[in-house]
């Protein structure tokens, strides 16, 4: 794959400091309040917003460790969320790969089935382990709100902090590369 | 492009596989311990917290100012009619507090009179709040305040008015405080005047359950909610909130404590309460000399 813009390991410095702002924002003491409006999965948009665009710049072993880290400072069962999230970026990083020139609309549907299959599965879970499981309403809040703030994610990231899919020459492309 | 290209790849993609094989082992190991042993890693979580928060939390306490400034701004035009209601109210509660300084007083000097010992005082530390529950499926909220400062498990939080929520889980300087409107939050009460015992259950909303009433027709809205002091977590006749009847014609709690506005609370320090251990020996007639010896 032909790097393109910055080295990878100052992107995936890039992307540690984005998710620490990710993991930070929803712990901001705004709303204690229950009628306070829903805080989106930024964490998840950003994380998979980024694999599809850079997949070679956040290995597993950078994923794991964050949504880990996550886990245990939002409150969620730790290791469930993180393990789901491995599954959805290695789906869509085989997904994105190979076609990088299809529309955003494609990628933003694609995104909200896939928080959808997501979240169902982590509901699941938690019923079978008979743990304290977030009620219906409140998961499809979430994936509502998360998928409507995908295309600022996207946006942010592509022209803020320049992540963006590598422009291959088609002739390369063509040439068979990984 | 040759074959040992296509080797390093077929070699890379064995390496990832492994690689998420094993994640998934550790990750799922995890969730089974969280899920076997719930204390030991609310423990750890709780450590985690107090190691990480504070030091993120530093450059969004900024947000936090602006946000808040923002929402500030945007009470200013209510300002001029709240000032003016609130000297109506202040000409009203001014009679109210010659009332009750009177009445308080009168009752100082009837327990006088009576002999009445009062319960010791409670002492409290007053703490920020620092971050937010983070997941949209708990209320809690995170201290600044932790076990070097006196903070323990299960102690009352109140803000200037009622009671905001119970302390669950303390590290060495943060704590977490599970809000009454929380889904876990349980709290034994006393309903004034019908004095009818009840437990206000949070069911995230604004307004928690009042639930296990013995008559409920007994009840008006409007009346008087404070905790009971069962169970010797909290102490007694803390404020609450009012009993108020739900859209859904469930009896609810509208709590006291201001919840869109909660930047401080107060933890009540317990008084280490003396215990009485087991019930009182046999008390037996007094013996004395004379009727020992007519026994005999």
């Amino acid at each position: 794959m032909i790097p393109s813009g910055a080295p990878a390991a100052f992107m995936a410095c890039l992307y540690l400091c984005a998710a620490t702002l990710m993991i930070g924002v929803p712990l901001l003491p705004l709303g204690l309040s229950p009628a306070a409006p829903l805080t989106p999965d930024l964490l998840f948009a950003l994380t998979v917003a980024w694999v599809q665009r850079r997949p070679d710049t956040v290995p597993i072993f950078l994923i794991l460790p964050v949504f880990l880290l996550a886990d245990f400072l939002l409150g969620r069962p730790p290791g469930l969320w993180t393990l789901i999230i491995l599954f959805t970026t290695e789906f869509l990083r085989l997904q994105a790969s190979g076609q990088q020139d299809r529309p955003f609309f494609v990628e933003w549907v694609m995104v909200a089935a896939t928080l959808a299959g997501a979240l169902v599965l982590f509901l699941l879970v938690l019923k079978l382990a008979l743990a304290p499981h977030p009620t219906v309403p409140t998961l499809v809040e979430l994936w509502a709100v998360t998928v409507a703030v995908y295309p600022i994610i996207v946006f942010l990231l592509a022209y803020l902090l320049r992540v963006r899919a590598p422009q291959t020459p088609s002739s390369v492309r063509l040439g068979g590369t990984l | 492009m040759g074959i040992a290209d296509g080797q390093t790849i077929r070699m890379w993609r064995t390496v990832r596989r492994i690689l998420l094989v094993g994640a998934s082992t550790v990750l799922i190991a995890v969730f089974v311990l969280w899920r076997i042993d719930n204390p030991r890693v609310e423990a750890l979580r709780m450590t985690l917290i107090d190691r990480v928060v504070p030091n993120i939390a530093w450059p969004l306490d900024s947000v936090t100012v602006i946000s808040r400034r923002l929402q500030d701004l945007q009470t200013l035009d209510e300002l001029y009619e709240e000032n003016r209601e609130l000297r109506e109210e202040l000409q009203r509660m001014k009679g109210w507090r010659e009332a009750a300084l009177q009445l308080e007083e009168k009752n100082a000097r009837l327990r006088a009179l009576n002999n009445v010992r009062l319960s010791p005082r409670v002492g409290f530390i007053t703490g920020e709040v620092i971050a937010d529950a983070g997941s949209p499926f708990r209320q809690s909220g995170l201290l600044n305040v932790g076990l070097i400062d006196g903070v323990q498990d299960g102690s009352a939080t109140v803000d200037g008015l009622g009671l905001v929520g119970r302390v669950s889980g303390v590290g060495e300087r943060t704590s977490r405080v599970i809000l009454l409107t929380d889904v876990h939050s349980r709290v034994p009460a006393l309903l004034q005047p019908s004095g009818q015992r009840a437990l206000v259950t949070g069911d995230n909303t604004n307004a928690p359950l009042l639930e296990f009433l013995e008559n409920p027709q007994t009840l008006r809205p409007g009346d008087r909610v404070v905790t009971s002091g069962d169970g010797g977590l909290f102490p007694a006749d803390i404020l609450v909130g009012t009993v108020a009847a739900g859209p859904d014609g469930r009896l609810r709690v509208r709590l006291a404590a201001d919840y869109r506005r909660i930047d401080f609370v107060r933890v009540l320090r317990r008084a280490p309460g003396e215990r009485i251990e087991g019930p009182g020996a046999l008390i037996s007639p007094p013996r004395n000399l004379e009727t020992a010896g007519r026994a005999e």
